[in-house]
């Protein structure tokens, strides 16, 4: 095998940047959000709401949420490519992960667009 | 590339001794991992929170329960854990803390840091 039939260098390099831009993202958010929650404790469920559907805020929640799985899904990419060979179970195993994985989008987005909604 | 199938293989994992900036890194894979599959429930638990007064309470309940406050104290620690290793990563990616002296102690700092975090919240939670 020559190094032609690897792929492009620069597609590992995009996976290896969204990987470190997805964590800084969930870094911050998780911070403020945790910080938020114990400075100030919501205790009743129309604060609860009123705090994740406000327009700001739910459009962050709704990044946060997407943001995770594509993280999760770089984080397994990297764990399948390393541990299992290519052509075997690797491309099932990449194939169900990544389904799984659009399915919990679809719901994430189901959850901040429709249960959130005002 | 042609594999020499007579090459000694030696992956006795009790013998091979791991430091303590391999299990860091070791962890932050094992936590992500563990921390994705925890996502459904999380995604749950979120739904059900917004499912009126209700479903709000049925939320905090479950995790007020004795279970439930079990689950978050593990969550935390699956998630500071990779929180502070991550961090860890991105300083690397920085060219700090690269040196072996340094690497070892930001390891065990983010030993540390976990473990204290976890602390706090099981003695609040449990």
């Amino acid at each position: 095998m020559s190094a032609r039939d690897l792929g492009s260098a620069r597609a590992g390099l995009n996976g290896w940047l969204a990987q470190r831009i997805t964590a800084l993202y969930l870094a911050g958010f998780s911070l403020f959000a945790t910080l938020r929650l114990l400075l100030d404790p919501i205790t009743d469920y129309p604060a609860w709401r009123a705090w994740l559907s406000g327009g700001a805020m739910r459009l962050a929640l709704a990044v946060f949420l997407l943001t995770a799985i594509v993280h999760g899904w770089l984080g397994v990419r990297s764990v399948l490519m390393d541990y299992l060979h290519p052509g075997g179970w690797r491309f099932s195993a990449s194939v169900a992960v990544g389904l799984g994985l659009l399915a919990l989008a679809l719901w994430s987005v189901q959850i901040v667009f429709w249960d959130l909604r005002p | 590339m042609q594999n020499n199938k007579h090459r000694p293989v030696y992956l006795n994992l009790l013998a091979i001794h791991l430091p303590i900036t391999g299990l860091v890194s070791v962890l932050h894979r094992v936590t992500g991992v563990l921390a994705l599959l925890l996502v459904p429930a999380a995604l749950a638990l979120l739904q059900r929170s917004f499912e009126g007064e209700s479903g709000y309470a049925q939320a905090r309940a479950l995790l007020a329960s004795p279970a439930g406050r079990l689950a978050a104290v593990v969550a935390i620690w699956l998630m500071t854990q990779h929180f502070f290793s991550g961090l860890r990563h991105l300083l690397l990616d920085l060219d700090i803390g690269v040196a072996l002296a340094g690497a070892r102690r930001s390891a065990a700092a983010v030993f540390l840091a976990s473990a204290a975090v976890t602390l706090l919240a099981a003695w609040r939670l449990l």
